[in-house]
């Protein structure tokens, strides 16, 4: 099946997670998630919607075991212990020996590994970029306040078709309006990317590839907009910052 | 892939995950909202947005292998997700079990909490509630298909039995009144029939397969298909109108 229909997918979304998408289908739709950035947003929205109904669900508690079992599973060995609790410096410091030696042994013997056979876990343009010698090729750019200080990091692969906004300097969110990003072509009209997250961050789906969208994109602009589809941006100004090829 | 795409840059946590938790015993983002956690589950069901951002902080804490801040979401979360493991699985093993598995899920995957996508905001806790909701589905229909092959082993079949018929009070009907009433759209899903919002109901807080649902409600499979379908999208329309969630 090819996936075109939009309503489709909206239904297959629904049913995956509702639960009632079972056996094949399920590992099937699971499957094109993997493969496509649309039907996993559409994933995440459903997700959004039915985790409302979830809160009505009384709370329950486990027995302690479990916590045990993840912090077991979790946690470095040598800093165990039950969340918040607290535990004499003393008692810390044995199994924190043991940590060290089996952390060092741990790295040694991966090291050793890694550097024997490096081919066996990465592909050569991979390994490059693991040994510091290059970045995967990206659009990146660093957007800053009007002193210098700064708050976004957006980044989009070449040829990928999602951007990532991470906050990276505290945000205070706007009284009104909203904060909408702009990209600044060299010659021609600016054009939105979207809104902007205040807090964490935020991947988005472009409608193209990076490639196609910011290739002749120097700089990018973040202003206060109150209309809600602004068509180009506005007088004020938050954060600016220019676009650059990572490559 | 979606992390991926969204991360873009290599050097992921895994390497540092260990020192930095190793080193640091207190998460650097103390929750100054510990005792919104006592309150009743109701009165949490619109998340103030500090507790939001705060849940986001210790994601994102514990995304960079600070295991102090995972322990803080474990501390906040887990009866509330444990409530929703339980609610399809039956107080038991079982449900411990996908506790377990999403929360060293959550620790592993803390880099790909996305806080919006595609310009809908993700709440932490939605993002919490799906990792386990679908842990339990996978349970669910593992011991499903468990039952169906012949014979049992070692009685484990009777103790899941013992487990799923301690039967969950309030009912899943009672649970979705709830849910709507805080989200203020029960005027706008009771337009529903009760047979559609029943079966959405079963389906949802018990994980129940469509199968199981008109086996429950005596109701031919076909008209429950339709019932679910219906009450999905009424239910995107009810949350969009009242701006929980985008259409």
């Amino acid at each position: 099946m090819r996936y075109t229909n939009p309503e489709l997918l909206e239904h297959l979304a629904s049913a995956y997670v509702l639960g009632t998408l079972a056996g094949g289908a399920r590992r099937r739709f699971e499957r094109l998630q993997r493969d496509r950035i649309d039907v996993r947003v559409r994933v995440t929205h459903w997700e959004a919607r039915l985790g409302q109904l979830a809160l009505s669900v009384p709370a329950h508690k486990p027995s302690p075991r479990v916590w045990a079992a993840i912090a077991a599973r979790t946690q470095p060995a040598g800093t165990r212990q039950a969340p918040q609790g607290k535990t004499s410096w003393l008692g810390w410091l044995k199994p924190a020996g043991f940590g060290v030696g089996g952390l060092a042994a741990g790295v040694v013997a991966a090291s050793v590994f890694f550097m024997a056979m490096p081919t066996l876990f990465m592909s050569s343009d991979q390994l490059a970029m693991r040994s510091g010698e290059k970045l995967p090729q990206s659009y990146v750019g660093l957007l800053t306040d009007a002193q210098g200080n700064g708050k976004l990091l957006v980044s989009s692969l070449r040829h990928g078709k999602t951007m990532t906004v991470k906050v990276i300097g505290p945000i205070t969110p706007p009284a009104s309006g909203k904060l909408v990003l702009w990209a600044v072509p060299a010659n021609g009209p600016a054009f939105s990317l979207g809104a902007v997250p205040t807090s964490g961050s935020a991947v988005s789906i472009l409608p193209d590839t990076s490639e196609k969208l910011l290739s002749k994109v120097g700089k990018l602009v973040v202003t206060l907009e109150a209309d809600a589809n602004p068509t180009k941006p506005g007088e004020t100004v938050v954060f600016s910052g220019n676009c650059a090829k990572l490559w | 892939m979606w992390a991926g795409a969204a991360s873009g840059l290599p050097g992921t946590n895994a390497g540092r995950r260990k020192s930095d938790a190793f080193f640091r015993k207190k998460c650097p983002f103390p929750p100054a909202f510990a005792a919104q956690a006592e309150l009743p589950i109701l009165s949490r069901m619109k998340l103030a947005d500090t507790d939001t951002r705060s849940l986001q902080a210790l994601i994102a804490g514990a995304a960079q292998g600070d295991h102090a801040c995972f322990a803080d979401i474990y501390e906040r979360t887990h009866t509330h997700l444990f409530g929703v493991a339980v609610r399809i699985l039956g107080q038991g093993q079982a449900a411990e079990d996908v506790l377990q598995e999403a929360y060293v899920s959550i620790w592993k995957s803390a880099a790909g909490y996305r806080s919006e996508v595609d310009g809908q905001p993700i709440q932490p806790m939605t993002w919490l509630i799906a990792i386990v909701r679908n842990k339990a589905l996978d349970a669910f229909r593992a011991r499903a298909r468990r039952k169906e092959s012949e014979l049992p082993e070692s009685g484990e079949l009777d103790e899941d039995a013992i487990e799923s018929s301690a039967a969950p009070a309030p009912s899943a009907m009672q649970l979705l009144e709830q849910a709507t009433e805080a989200l203020h759209i029960e005027g706008c899903m009771n337009a529903l029939e009760g047979s559609h919002r029943q079966s959405l109901a079963l389906a949802y807080y018990q994980g129940l397969s469509h199968t199981e649902v008109a086996a429950q409600m005596g109701a031919p499979l076909g008209s429950v298909k339709a019932w679910i379908r219906r009450g999905l999208e009424k239910l995107k329309g009810c949350l969009a109108a009242q701006g929980v969630v985008a259409s």
